[in-house]
Parts: C-alpha cells; sequence; structure tokens
C-alpha cells in the first residue's frame, strides 16, 4: 500500500505537467489576442507610441508574438520558477491572488463536503432501508427538485430570506465589519482564529461559514444520498445481507456494518469527482454570499479574459483533483478490505 | 472533471433496456405522469405565448415592481415589464438553448466518438486523449471563457456549453460504436462490399443511436439550467432579451420584491425538475445517478 502512494506521488509531478500542457493550449484555443485582453482598457488609454512600447515589453518578457510551442516553453520556465504572469485585472502577480484566494475556500469546500456527508449517507441509508415506501417517494421527490433547483437561484432566495428577513445568517464576506481580523498566518480565518486562540472570531467566521456550507452542501448531500440509496438497495438484495439477517442480527447492525460499508465506496469515488462539478456551485454560491474566494476570482478572471489568472486557477483546480484523487484512493483502503490485500500481495 | 456527468450518464445507458419501444416508453407512476403533463402543459404555454401574454418588452416605468394584479398576473419587473410574458418568452430561449446544446454537442460528439472507434487503433488512441485533455478541463471554466470570448447572445451561449459537453458524448458514443462493430450484421455488410463510410454511417450509427436517445432525455434539463447559469453570471443573453437566469440577476437588486426573484426561478425549478421526474421513463433503474 505505502508503495502504491509513493508512486501515486512520485507521478504527481508528470500528471501536473500534463495539466499545464491542457491550460495552455485550451486557453491557446480561444480566438483572442493575449496582449489585448492583458492591455484591457488599459491600453486604449495610451499614446500609440506608448502603447507599442507596452506591447513590446510585454512580448519581450512573455513571448506572446512567438509560436505556440515556443509560449508553452516561456510559460512553463517562468511557471517553474513561481512565476505564474501578472493578473491583468488586479495588476498582482497571480501567484499572490491565489494565495489570498485559496484559503477561503479550501475552508467552504471542506465544510461544505462535511455537511454532505453527514447528511446524505444516513438519509440515503434511510431511504434505501423503506425502499418502495411513503418515505422513499418522499424522499425521491425531494432529492429530485435538490438535483433540479438552480444553485445560484437556491443561494439567493436563501440569502434574502435567512439573512434579510430572519438575520440568522451572517452578511457577506468572512468576518463582521466590527470583528477584528486574527493574525494571518494560513489565510484560513478558521484555522488562525484557532491558532491566535480568538474564539469571538471563530464564532463569527463559523456563523459567516455556515450558510454558503450549508446550500453547497445539501445540493451535494442529496446527490450522494442518491447514490447511497441505488448502492444500498444493491446491497440489501445481496446474498451476505440475506446471511446477516438469517444469523439473526439486529436490523441497524445489518444496515449499517453490513450494507453500508460496501454502499460507500461508489460515494468515495464520488466525492473525489465531485471535486470537479463542486467549481460550477463554488462560482455561484461565492458570487451571492461574496465569500472572498476562488469562485470569485475564476468568475472575474473568465469574464475579464485575464489569461493568465486562469490558467493559474485551472493549475490550482487541477491541482486539488490529482489530491482529491491520491486521498480517495487512501480511502479506499480504509473502506474496501480486498483492495488492502490486493495491494499488499 | 465532467467525469461526474460522463459516470452518470454511462449508467443511465447501462441500466437503459435494449429494443426500447414506443410502447415501453409510456410513463407508468404517478412522478412520470406528472413529470411528462408540466412538460406538455409548459411547452404549450411557452409556444403560444404570443397568445397567452402581453409584450414582454413593453415598458411602463410609471408601475414598476407591482405586485400581482389582473393586468399582470406575477407583477412586472424593475421597468415595469409583466413578468408572466417575461417568464413565458424567456422559457422560449432556454428550450432553445436546451434543445441545440444536444443537438450541436450531440451532432459532434457522435461523429467524432463514431470515427474514434469504428478507425480503432492508433486514430482511436490519438482522438480519445484529445477527449481526455477536454474532460480534464473543467468545463465552466470552458463555458465562460468561450461565451466570454464571443460575447453575449443566444448562439455563443449554446457554443460555449456545446463545446464543454461534446467529448463526454464522444466519449459514450465511442464505447457504443466498439461493442456495434463486431457484430455480425456488420460484418454481414461489409461482405456485401459496403465501404467503410457507408458502413460506418448506415450500418453502425443507426444501431448505436439508442445511447443518444437516453443521453437526450436525461441532459436537456441540465442544458438548460446550465444555460441559466451563464446568464446568470452575465455572460447569457444580451438584455432586453427576456431568460430566465439572467431575470434572477437583475432580481438581484430588488431583493424586497420576492415576486420578481421568485418566480423565474421556480419556473426554472419546475421544467427541470419536470424532466427529470419523466427522465425515470428512459431508465427505469434503481441506478439514477445524476450530477450537475
Amino acid at each position: 500500500m505505502r508503495w502504491v502512494v509513493l508512486r501515486r506521488l512520485a507521478l504527481a509531478p508528470f500528471v501536473l505537467l500534463g495539466m499545464t500542457c491542457i491550460t495552455f493550449f485550451v486557453s491557446q484555443l480561444i480566438p483572442i489576442d493575449p496582449v489585448a485582453a492583458y492591455l484591457g482598457g488599459r491600453g486604449a488609454s495610451q499614446s500609440d507610441a506608448a502603447e507599442q512600447a507596452i506591447i513590446d515589453a510585454l512580448n519581450a518578457r512573455w513571448g506572446w508574438d512567438r509560436p505556440i510551442p515556443e509560449r508553452y516553453w516561456i510559460y512553463l520556465t517562468n511557471l517553474l520558477q513561481g512565476d505564474m504572469g501578472e493578473s491583468s485585472h488586479s495588476a498582482r502577480a497571480v501567484s499572490t491572488d491565489l494565495a489570498n484566494v485559496v484559503p477561503p475556500t479550501i475552508e467552504l469546500v471542506v465544510a461544505a463536503l462535511v455537511v454532505a456527508l453527514v447528511f446524505g449517507i444516513p438519509l440515503g441509508v434511510f431511504a434505501a432501508a423503506r425502499r418502495g415506501g411513503a418515505w422513499d417517494t418522499f424522499f425521491k421527490v425531494v432529492s429530485t427538485l435538490a438535483i433540479s433547483v438552480p444553485v445560484f437561484w437556491l443561494a439567493i432566495v436563501g440569502f434574502t430570506v435567512f439573512y434579510g428577513r430572519l438575520g440568522w445568517a451572517a452578511g457577506p464576506g468572512q468576518l463582521d465589519i466590527f470583528t477584528r481580523p486574527p493574525p494571518d498566518v494560513t489565510g484560513m480565518v478558521t484555522v488562525d482564529s484557532i491558532l491566535a486562540r480568538r474564539w469571538d472570531a471563530l464564532l463569527d467566521t463559523l456563523h459567516h461559514l455556515a450558510f454558503p456550507a450549508l446550500v453547497l452542501g445539501l445540493v451535494i448531500g442529496f446527490y450522494f444520498a442518491r447514490v447511497v440509496r441505488s448502492e444500498m438497495v444493491d446491497a440489501l438484495e445481496s446474498d451476505y445481507v440475506r446471511t446477516a439477517r438469517g444469523k439473526g442480527l439486529r436490523r441497524r447492525l445489518v444496515l449499517y456494518r453490513h450494507a453500508l460499508r460496501n454502499a460507500v465506496i461508489p460515494v468515495i469515488t464520488l466525492s473525489g469527482l465531485a471535486f470537479g462539478s463542486l467549481l460550477t456551485g463554488i462560482i455561484v454560491v461565492e458570487h451571492v454570499v461574496g465569500w472572498p474566494g476562488l469562485g470569485q476570482y475564476a468568475y472575474t478572471a473568465a469574464t475579464r479574459l485575464d489569461l493568465n489568472a486562469i490558467a493559474g486557477v485551472v493549475l490550482v483546480i487541477s491541482l486539488a483533483y490529482v489530491l482529491a484523487n491520491l486521498a480517495v484512493d487512501l480511502l479506499y483502503t480504509v473502506a474496501d478490505p480486498r483492495v488492502r490485500d490486493g495491494m499488499r500481495s | 472533471m465532467t467525469s461526474g456527468r460522463l459516470r452518470r450518464l454511462e449508467e443511465a445507458i447501462a441500466a437503459t433496456r435494449i429494443g426500447t419501444t414506443l410502447e415501453s416508453l409510456r410513463p407508468r407512476t404517478f412522478l412520470e405522469f406528472y413529470g411528462v403533463g408540466v412538460i406538455v402543459v409548459m411547452v404549450t404555454a411557452i409556444a403560444a405565448a404570443p397568445l397567452m401574454a402581453p409584450d414582454p418588452f413593453a415598458q411602463d416605468l410609471t408601475s414598476s415592481l407591482a405586485g400581482s394584479s389582473a393586468e399582470h398576473w406575477l407583477g412586472t419587473d424593475n421597468l415595469g415589464r409583466d413578468l408572466w410574458s417575461r417568464i413565458l418568452y424567456g422559457g422560449r430561449v432556454s428550450l432553445v438553448i436546451g434543445v441545440f446544446v444536444l443537438l450541436t454537442a450531440g451532432a459532434v460528439g457522435v461523429l467524432y466518438g463514431a470515427v474514434s472507434g469504428y478507425a480503432g487503433g492508433m486514430v482511436d488512441a490519438v482522438m480519445m486523449r484529445i477527449v481526455d485533455i477536454f474532460l480534464s478541463f473543467p468545463s465552466i471554466m470552458l463555458a465562460l471563457l468561450i461565451s466570454a470570448a464571443l460575447g453575449p447572445t443566444v448562439r455563443n451561449v449554446i457554443i460555449a456549453i456545446a463545446a464543454a459537453w461534446w467529448p463526454v458524448y464522444a466519449r459514450l458514443v465511442r464505447g457504443q460504436v466498439i461493442v456495434v462493430k463486431e457484430r455480425e450484421f456488420v460484418t454481414a455488410s461489409r461482405a456485401l462490399g459496403a465501404g467503410p463510410i457507408r458502413n460506418l454511417f448506415r450500418t453502425v450509427l443507426p444501431n448505436s443511436f439508442g445511447v443518444m436517445k437516453t443521453i437526450f432525455v436525461l441532459d436537456v434539463g441540465y442544458a438548460i439550467l446550465a444555460g441559466s447559469t451563464l446568464g446568470f453570471l452575465g455572460l447569457g443573453v444580451s438584455p432586453p432579451t427576456p431568460e430566465w437566469g439572467y431575470m434572477i440577476r437583475e432580481a438581484l437588486q430588488y431583493p424586497t420584491h420576492w415576486w420578481f426573484i421568485l418566480s423565474p426561478g421556480l419556473a426554472l425549478l419546475l421544467f427541470v425538475s419536470a424532466i427529470n421526474f419523466a427522465g425515470g421513463i428512459v431508465t427505469r433503474s434503481v441506478h439514477e445517478v445524476p450530477v450537475r
């Protein structure tokens, strides 16, 4: 098992290299002039001579006038030195921007996944145990609605009701404006608050985190629950569950120990894959509640045609994807003894 | 990263019974009847919009953001335009986006997948690696990028979403073609002297098409959702064209006027969930694994 993980880790740089290649070439397929996109409104405000000087300077640094393979090489060598270019929108280095926006999104994604797993898995078990019954039909209706709802609309309506009307949810951002932020160590306000023992800040940021995490978590959770339900229905009709019942084991034990153990494996795979699908949800939810994370940054980057920032965002997502799948492989061995033993031999 | 979608469709295809007849495509359960009923009613209303609603572009600033009345059934928006009318006409845009995304992405995907699967060998390997590249690029980023680069029109929204979706279809059709091309009737057709092009398009493809029918029913709802998401982000259609996603974006500035924000969202939810309820007719299986 250790070897598998080590091999995966050793392969990761090559996978990432492939990802940079993809990022670069797909962004080249977009029919826009990178110099014009980079300058945007700024370019037009200069005199012709000054503009030409700017264009020359940009071309000298990024080689935007060279052939595509050569540009890829320049991009790659810059990237290896930690230079992801400058964002045309924020006028800062993309790496600096990413360091600011990635930690809040990690908080949001982790919180949403926790919500999704905590209520999605038991819900799927519950529905499967009562398959064909009234509760199962109810589950089917609600979960179909949950996967059909436009997430951005759900977020807006929820935010209007729970923040605007009832005042239960916290407002936009990560902290209340009256809360002094904890010293910035990791960029994740929750972790920073704990490190600085600032319990008031911790409570406040958890309050702000709750709403976006619940919206995202509910939508993913119902999706997980549907998978768990369909896998559980299969498992409950299997021979080993009949045997377990025949031995006279308690119902709860059969459900959770025998059936769920086998039904949960696809969920592990899916939570790795869901990482990619999560991005759409992150973009719209962060947009609605003003969470200063990767989703908002990705949205601005794409709409402003900020090519360097887009490449940076895609690279970060690819990295997250690789790491998530590594974590999934590790979890497999915990959930499925066959994998563990197969790897040992 | 669209692998979630890929997996859902693969499972649905596996669950689709072979030899689907019109008889077996009848709704059976209550939810399936409900889904089909809502779709029929909504599509009829959307098609008959000019008969059922006033001009969606007529502004009346003196009665902006008005509540429900005999004149304006669902009230008015910020420019005093009739919301009921804008929802019906907005449904046209959403429906056109949904259907044409699938037609475009489907056509490209089927052609690409069929050629790849039928050719086999090196050609197949290279063509599928290209698909892998597209699949590993986050589809929402690709759609955002393309619609931002091309500008906000209905046609460009369709191009943007189709560009992000075709690789999944290519992969699925290729898988089907690889199975079908080994069947006896294909060998028979070849023995009768059919060339590779005739063989592919007249013999193999028509027999791989069942897959696309399943995909069409399951994905049209998500295509509509994707279109409205782009609309909400301001990258869909340009105003004053009514579109459900963009209407929600406009309503965002008037949170106290609940009917303005609720009605387009409810229309979306009603329509997409009806499609998903009715989708059970095609798969009718315990394996329902949708992902966005």
